[in-house]
């Protein structure tokens, strides 16, 4: 590896000096308008013919470049316009350049699905591509939620400021089988393990672009690409200069079925400048404040089975809420009547007759409302300086921080206050080669688990145990009150007004003094989670075409990563110090366009953790050019993902269990070796499985792609088509297993009273995973536009009691239609978009069960002032107000309404 | 421009369209209904009592008593034990007019206890009466002690009779049973059954016949203090006994005897007819010295203790088998022994485990027990075990800690 690692800078360093020895002596300048509406055109790429020598227009269209010697061709390109050469003998006038827009589909140019650009009809894999502009026109009050629209993409909304989207399936709060990567960085928490890439990264402005692979994708980027893969590119400015700002109002709650009427503000900006040809900066920040969407599902919940029950607080002594908190905490309040039994014995009978079953009864809980911090706060800033050692190297040292207040679902529902993470990143660039290192510093803030805060909550207000503890005083009042003649459910509701006397009311001083002191204890005897841990990374590639093309265009490159879990007891079993983790990887591709129509491309991916054993990830690639602009592709494709940081070490309390890692070292803390734990479920049904702590191994996915994207009806019809099949092997679940708390030989009994712990394993079944989409995108007159996307995913072959959590519906829609220019000066735009998810059934940690089919509408209304490229907008995502919710617990996602004004967008 | 206005109309129209159908599209969850729960239906305790005409009399107590309004809340859940007109008239003067009479005469006070006696704060079917020997002790709404509302008086259902298939309630057959109204259950007794509001040490030094048997308890309590005196037992209200008491004819043929014993026992046989007359003599005089000839050193302490300890019924309340503890802890009544005999431990197991005990039988008149026969072990001549026995003369005397039986012997331990 480090031999590697010498070549490659020394390969770099070579092109650096010959790049460097090059000189330049005349100057062309001149300015690019959009011909239709006369407008400044900023962004637009202006290189040389023949050279490496490029620039870009600023902000005012205005664009300067240096060539070596007259005369020169000067190439403008830009997404959106016909390309246009224009020669140029004498550098003495100022050249205008009348840019003509296009609207053709399927012009876009993709980089990521081959990690060479091209364009995205001739991409090998399913890829979607959201560009600024696309940004710009669409309905959703926040970038991150266009990707909701993308075909085959299911985002799971944990809250206002916390969206994870994921493809083909596995779709969740915290999905670990979907990357998402800013500016080549992996923006996963690295102890936290969910990806932060909305509230931690780039804001509206500096997005240059998203590009999604669906699918597998370890081949390329490494492990976790099991379902797809984002990738976030920023503006760069030396392309991308002036000083531009977005100002978003809005409103939420409008029908305060969840809480008054709250307004979303959101403000940001970018401010990028080119000081030099060699040196350029951007800075760009972004405020979001509202008030959060709230999880208000009251659903009661069997935790111990998993399912919801039927019941509420009235009804069930022992409800359990999905988004209530506290009520975690249940007892048998058999032994109470017991000791009451067995102090006034001539009770005995008459308590026999109360006692034939277990009287579990639950803590009151509070509701999510009630105690979470309605405030959401996300707050980003992000710099980039950039430096050009040549014409075609270029230094950028940039970093991402950001901090804010946000809800997240995993176990529990988490909230993240004061949360913070920042992402920084040194990297040299190349037209053919590129070498980044990067680190990612993790903060959890005042983060801290809902219900492990609520329940211990309630054991500082009343202890649940002990002779005069909460359920001795419910058990003691529950039987008094029967003894009056009060019906069951009677009895149990007076007992527990009777054991909840003189408790704090939410609101009052004694409420927010206990509570802010509970969820500041580190889990379990709290709820904090003190987790600061980080993430280095370095990796590099080659492209090394320029030697190889005879034969192929190759390109080589490599990674290291190092994740240090830092949580002192609170997450990790670190608590004798931190806890490391390293894993690498080499990749080779190789592009071969065997005939003029069909081009291969084979690569292979070798990574090996410290952990583990090493994968190997090879992944084929065929494009058939059928017609011009109209290409079927094949692929066969790995993908594999270690296990995250947290399958591996995570050892947190729940209190009603353990959730654990792992690793092998658990077997030694949890003595596994002398005191086995037995499958839960088994032992419910009688029966003994032992369940033993072996070697986990990661997880992989073949899968294979048939797809077809081309244009058609006078390039007016986009067609973009595909299905898939995929295979898991050593699926990655979890299983629930028990053990005797004292050590003796398992019991029956302990399936209830022992020591639960849910630990991670490998299924030994193959799960497989079938689907299709298909994408019509048509352009009409007057420069509208129509689009329809659907898609399904499938899970079949799954075993018995097998947890999946497969979690995606198996239709769903999403079209639209729009206009980035109409009316007399092709000022007004406007665009809807309708969303369907078809009904599935959720598998969660928080909680499982059915989600109903949702659907949304979302729409926007622009109006262009060209002279100083400002936007004002009016849009509503969910437009009808019909909330909804898109995983069991998350919160439900009610209308966003809102007012913004761009300034100089681009 | 005018293409883009028919587009935009058109737009527009499938905008209403769809808003029209997505409205209320999306489904808050709903809670998860369950089977739906039994509402209260029909009449309640107190209207059915209200509507039956058979029950007008105890249901006259009802509303006089005050707990009309309780026992017509369906809210609330009780199995309430109704003599109908014919038990209560049975229970009191044996007319229609002395049972009015006797209502009238009532306290709402008094009539409260014994509506109160005959309501158990639970749905209790006869298919949940289900009891080792000898029934199932049962808090009723009497709360006796005001700051603690698990102190009450108990009563005692039971499935019973000669051939353990009959239901009672203490001592009264229920006649119908399992009517379930809206808030609960009612079974008719045959009788009414009344609480008692005295100890048993009060309600036996009610009874006239009982003096031998009261300075027996005193003899046998000298020596000792606090609640292991018998005497503190009787008096101790949350105590649950059977008592055998035996009365004073019982205790004077016991007097007599020893007192006859004793002469002979210094008289060298053959007994001649002088013998037999001073003895005679001996235990006339025995017997004329009334109760205080237990008091005397004509007897021993240990000796009435272990007799007297022998009529209280005991069970083994220890968890360890290896060490019983005796304790007289339940209320057996007449009919809660078989008519085939059965033995029943008493207190001298307390100090003696393998002590066989007594041998309990019971004669039925129909679901009614017309005597109660109790084999002992000893007997004052020597005869082989259990063939000495005592008779019932009075049945189910009823005290806030226990029953007590009235016998026509003394039963001996050895």
């Amino acid at each position: 590896m480090r031999k590697c690692t010498s070549y490659l800078v020394t390969l770099m360093l070579g092109n650096l000096m010959a790049l460097a020895a090059m000189a330049q002596n005349v100057t062309i300048s001149g300015n690019v308008r959009n011909s239709l509406t006369q407008e400044n055109t900023a962004a637009v790429s202006v290189t040389i013919k023949g050279s490496d020598l490029g620039t870009f227009t600023d902000d005012k269209g205005n664009f300067s470049i240096t060539a070596k010697s007259l005369p020169v061709t000067l190439i403008f390109t830009s997404v959106g316009y016909e390309p246009q050469e224009v020669a140029v003998s004498s550098s003495s006038a100022k050249i205008d350049v009348a840019f003509v827009p296009s609207n053709a589909l399927g012009q876009e140019v993709v980089v990521s699905a081959s990690r060479v650009p091209e364009r995205i009809l001739e991409s090998p894999v399913s890829i979607e591509r959201v560009s600024a502009a696309n940004i710009r026109n669409a309905p959703s009050a926040t970038f991150y939620d266009v990707v909701t629209t993308l075909k085959g993409v299911d985002v799971t909304t944990s809250s206002l400021t916390f969206k994870t989207p994921t493809t083909r399936g596995f779709g969740g709060s915290g999905n670990v089988r979907f990357n998402q990567l800013v500016d080549g960085m992996d923006n996963q928490a690295p102890g936290l393990n969910f990806s932060v890439g909305a509230i931690v990264g780039l804001n509206e402005l500096d997005i240059d672009n998203i590009e999604l692979l669906s699918g597998a994708s370890s081949a390329l980027y490494g492990s976790g690409g099991m379902n797809g893969t984002m990738l976030m590119t920023s503006k760069n400015p030396f392309k991308y200069q002036g000083f531009s700002f977005i100002v978003k109002e809005g409103i939420m709650h409008t029908d305060g079925s969840e809480r008054p009427t709250a307004l979303f503000n959101n403000w940001a900006l970018r401010w990028g400048k080119k000081v030099s040809e060699k040196f350029a900066f951007k800075i760009s920040s972004e405020l979001l404040q509202a008030k959060d969407w709230i999880g208000m599902d009251y659903r009661n919940y069997n935790r111990s089975a998993g399912v919801l029950k039927p019941g509420n607080r009235q009804t069930d002594p022992n409800y359990d809420g999905v988004n209530v908190f506290g009520d975690e905490t249940t007892g048998d309040i058999r032994p109470v009547l017991y000791g009451v039994a067995a102090a006034a014995p001539f009770l005995a009978p008459y308590i026999s007759t109360l006692t034939a079953n277990p009287i579990n009864v639950s803590r009151t809980g509070y509701t999510e409302k009630e105690i979470v911090d309605p405030n959401t706060i996300n707050y980003k800033i992000g710099a980039s300086f950039n430096y050009k050692i040549t014409p075609g190297t270029e230094a950028v040292l940039a970093g991402y921080w950001g901090t804010g207040n946000t809800i997240y679902t995993g176990a529990s529902r988490y909230s993240f206050k004061d949360f913070k993470m920042g992402q920084y990143r040194f990297e040299l660039l190349n037209k053919d080669w590129m070498f980044r290192v990067y680190t990612t510093q993790e903060n959890a803030g005042q983060a801290y688990n809902i219900a492990a805060t609520t329940q211990n909550f309630n054991e500082a207000w009343k202890p649940s145990p002990g002779s005069t503890g909460w359920f001795a005083q419910y058990g003691q009042a529950y039987l008094s009150n029967k003894l009056n003649g009060l019906s069951d459910i009677d009895a149990h509701n007076a007992a527990r007004a009777v054991a909840d006397i003189g408790r704090p009311k939410v609101g009052s001083d004694q409420f927010k003094s206990l509570y802010n002191t509970v969820r500041r204890i580190p889990v379990p005897k709290g709820g904090a989670l003190l987790d600061r841990s980080d993430l280095y990374s370095a990796e590099g590639n080659y492209n090394l075409s320029r030697y190889t093309s005879s034969f192929a265009d190759v390109i080589v490159g490599g990674n290291i990563k190092k994740y240090v879990l830092n949580s002192q007891g609170t997450l990790f079993a670190d608590t004798a110090g931190t806890i490391s983790i390293k894993e690498g990887g080499v990749f080779v591709q190789a592009t071969k366009a065997v005939t003029e129509a069909l081009k291969l491309t084979a690569s292979a991916r070798y990574d090996k953790n410290e952990n583990f054993k090493g994968r190997f990830t090879p992944r084929v690639t065929a494009v058939y050019k059928v017609a011009p602009n109209n290409n079927i592709r094949l692929s066969y494709q790995t993908a594999y993902r270690f296990p995250s940081t947290q399958m591996q070490w995570i050892n947190l309390d729940l209190l009603s269990y353990k959730l654990i890692g792992g690793n092998q070292a658990f077997k030694q803390i949890y003595h596994f070796d002398t005191n086995p734990a037995y499958d839960r479920d088994s032992l419910k049904s009688g029966k003994q499985v032992k369940q033993s702590f072996g070697e986990l191994k990661p997880e992989s996915l073949t899968s294979f792609e048939l797809g077809y994207r081309g244009l058609q009806l006078n390039d007016k019809l986009l067609i973009d088509i595909y299905g898939y099949y995929g295979q898991y092997t050593d699926f990655l679940a979890r299983r629930v297993v028990v053990q005797n708390k004292r050590g003796n030989a398992i019991t029956p009994g302990d399936a209830d009273t022992g020591q639960i712990y849910s630990i991670p394993i490998n299924a030994t079944a193959k799960v497989k995973t079938y689907g299709f989409g298909l994408g019509l995108d048509y352009k009409l007159p007057s420069n509208f536009v129509v689009g329809l996307n659907a898609a399904s995913d499938n899970l079949t072959d799954v075993p018995t009691n097998f947890i999946a959590s497969f979690n995606s519906p198996k239709y769903k829609l999403n079209s639209y239609i729009g206009n980035t220019g109409f009316g007399k000066s092709k000022r007004y735009g406007f665009n809807v978009a309708y969303r369907f998810q078809d009904a599935f059934y959720f598998q969660g940690d928080l909680a499982s069960g059915q989600l109903p089919a949702v659907q949304t509408l979302d729409a926007q209304i622009s109006y262009k002032l060209p002279s100083s490229k400002s936007i004002l907008k009016l849009g509503a995502n969910n437009l009808l107000n019909q909330y909804y919710y898109n995983a069991v617990g998350n919160s439900y996602v009610g209308g966003l309404y809102y007012v913004s004004f761009g300034y100089n967008l681009y | 421009m005018i293409s883009i206005k028919k587009s935009l109309k058109s737009a527009g129209l499938l905008l209403v369209g769809t808003a029209g159908f997505l409205a209320a599209c999306n489904k808050a969850p709903e809670e998860i209904l369950g089977p739906a729960p039994i509402t209260p239906s029909g009449l309640s305790i107190g209207a059915t009592l209200t509507a039956t005409a058979s029950d007008s009399l105890f249901n006259r107590m009802v509303i006089k008593s005050g707990m009309q309004a309780t026992l017509s809340n369906t809210a609330l859940g009780y199995t309430l034990f109704v003599p109908d007109n014919a038990a209560v008239i049975a229970s009191f003067g044996g007319t229609l007019a002395a049972a009015n009479a006797f209502i009238a005469s009532q306290s709402a006070a008094n009539l409260a206890g014994i509506v109160k006696y005959n309501m158990i704060a639970q749905y209790l079917p006869t298919a949940k009466i289900v009891h080792p020997f000898p029934n199932m002790q049962m808090p009723t709404d009497i709360i006796l002690d005001p700051t603690n509302p698990f102190i009450r008086l108990t009563s005692f259902p039971s499935k019973s009779g000669a051939a353990g298939a009959t239901f009672y309630y203490n001592n009264a057959p229920l006649t119908a049973t399992d009517a379930v109204v809206a808030n609960g259950i009612i079974h008719h007794t045959a009788f009414v059954v009344a609480p008692s509001l005295k100890t048993l040490k009060a309600e036996i030094a009610a009874v006239s016949n009982l003096s031998y048997f009261r300075a027996a308890i005193a003899r046998a309590d000298s020596g000792s203090v606090g609640l292991g005196r018998l005497d503190s037992l009787l008096n101790y209200a949350v105590t649950n006994m059977t008592i055998l008491a035996p009365n004073d004819a019982a205790f004077q043929t016991l007097i007599f005897g020893l007192a006859f014993r004793s002469y002979l026992n210094t008289r060298p046989m053959p007994y001649t007819a002088t013998d037999t007359a001073v003895a005679t003599a001996t235990g006339n005089g025995a017997v004329a010295a009334g109760p205080a000839f237990l008091s005397t050193n004509n007897v021993t302490t240990a000796q009435i203790k272990g007799i007297m300890a022998y009529h209280f019924l005991a069970k083994d309340v220890s968890t360890n088998p290896a060490v019983p503890a005796f304790q007289p802890v339940y209320r057996a009544f007449s009919v809660n022994f078989p008519a085939t005999p059965i033995f029943v431990q008493t207190l001298v197991n307390s100090s003696f485990a393998p002590h066989p005990g007594i041998r309990v039988s019971a004669t039925y008149t129909g679901p009614l027990v017309s005597a109660l026969t109790f084999g002992s072990y000893g007997s004052p001549t020597p005869a082989a075990p259990f063939t000495y026995t005592a008779n019932t003369v009075s049945m189910d005397r009823l005290a806030i800690n226990g029953v007590f039986h009235i016998i026509d012997k003394v039963l001996l331990p050895q």
